[in-house]
């Protein structure tokens, strides 16, 4: 053991907490170097002047100023309570206002920023209907039957159709549904 | 049992965060002069060391939903007391630079607190007392921190470790390197 090693089992041998080993290590290194075991013995003197070192007492007054500053401090903290700003949604009322601003201004440019003329926005733009990659070529020949053709150029012609279409349609549906009602 | 201790540390303020009063008065009743001793002999200075326990209760008061029970109550205060202690000698320090460097020990006068000691020698008991009180203000901080909580407060390592939020080696290296300090300091008043 070393002079290092020795000061840093000394606390530990002083409180009884050094393993059996160590300890005797320890005792062995006190009994080659006396003045070690001197520093031990005042180390020790030192620790029960600290613990016999009277209990300081607080004056009298003591509970009375913390009664005083207790009572302050309830008193403020309600003041402190109440001069609080009234939250909207958990924002202070200017934050709340200036997001309301900044949501206006996003509505406001999206509606400005709409194609005019469409009232449903998401409709393709006419543009891109008429030069559609899926048009069949001009100059080339068709490869649907007449019979097919025609009734797409009348459908296309004339988008009504589907509505008379369907008012034709639907007398028979109604036949149908009298009919299984009947069933 | 006694009705004092009908409730340990940690029921009491438990109490207390529930909005019963008393069980904060017998907090300050059982800690008052524990804080005042460990705070006294790391500012030593009476007043200053009574403003700052109380300020230390005035915490525990406003602060009281802070504490959590994964701690003992005793290591929470004396870290509120510590970290207010230390916060106060770096304010008397920030005042005093200018005359900090001419000033001795002799020079400061010592405000003993007004104790009864029981053994017949009284005035040996306190220049005793004066010199120890002396001898630990030449401790650097964080030695003084740990001697008094453990050789005057007798606390555990564990809980010293917890208060002053070191590793329990670091805290029983600073120990051991403080009762060395305190004993050279010491050394020629016996």
């Amino acid at each position: 053991m070393d002079r290092y090693q020795f000061e840093g089992y000394m606390s530990d041998y002083i409180e009884n907490s050094l393993s059996i080993a160590k300890r005797k290590e320890f005792e062995q290194f006190l009994a080659e170097h006396p003045e070690s075991k001197e520093q031990v013995q005042a180390v020790r003197s030192t620790i029960l002047q600290l613990k016999t070192l009277p209990t300081v007492k607080t004056s009298d007054e003591f509970m009375v100023k913390l009664q005083q500053r207790v009572a302050k401090q309830r008193n403020v903290i309600p003041i402190q309570q109440t001069n609080r700003k009234p939250l909207i949604f958990g924002f202070t009322p200017i934050a709340a206002g200036m997001m309301s601003l900044v949501i206006l201004a996003i509505v406001f440019v999206g509606y400005e920023l709409m194609p005019s003329g469409s009232s449903n926005p998401i409709a393709i733009p006419s543009q891109i209907t008429t030069n559609s990659v899926m048009s069949a070529p001009v100059n080339q020949p068709s490869a649907l039957p007449a019979t097919m053709e025609s009734t797409l150029a009348a459908a296309q012609d004339d988008s009504t159709n589907i509505d008379r279409d369907l008012q034709q349609i639907s007398p028979a549906l109604e036949e149908k549904i009298n009919y299984v009602k009947t069933q | 049992m006694n009705d004092k201790y009908r409730y340990n540390d940690e029921e009491l303020i438990a109490r207390f965060q529930k909005g019963d009063e008393n069980a904060y008065t017998e907090l300050v009743n059982r800690y008052r002069d524990r804080l005042m001793t460990f705070v006294y002999r790391f500012v030593n200075d009476m007043e200053q060391a009574e403003d700052i326990v109380q300020d230390a209760l005035v915490k525990v008061f406003t602060h009281k939903h802070y504490y959590k029970e994964v701690a003992k109550f005793s290591t929470w205060v004396y870290t509120i007391a510590g970290n207010l202690a230390k916060t106060e000698l770096r304010k008397r320090k920030r005042r005093q630079t200018s005359s900090l460097s001419t000033l001795g020990l002799d020079d400061k006068d010592y405000e003993l607190p007004s104790v009864e000691l029981e053994t017949g020698d009284h005035v040996q008991g306190e220049y005793t007392e004066k010199k120890i009180q002396e001898a630990i203000q030449l401790l650097p901080l964080h030695f003084r921190t740990v001697i008094i909580l453990r050789d005057i407060q007798e606390l555990s390592y564990e809980e010293i470790s917890n208060i002053v939020s070191v590793p329990l080696g670091t805290v029983k290296s600073r120990i051991n390197r403080a009762r060395l300090q305190l004993q050279d300091a010491l050394k020629e008043y016996k």
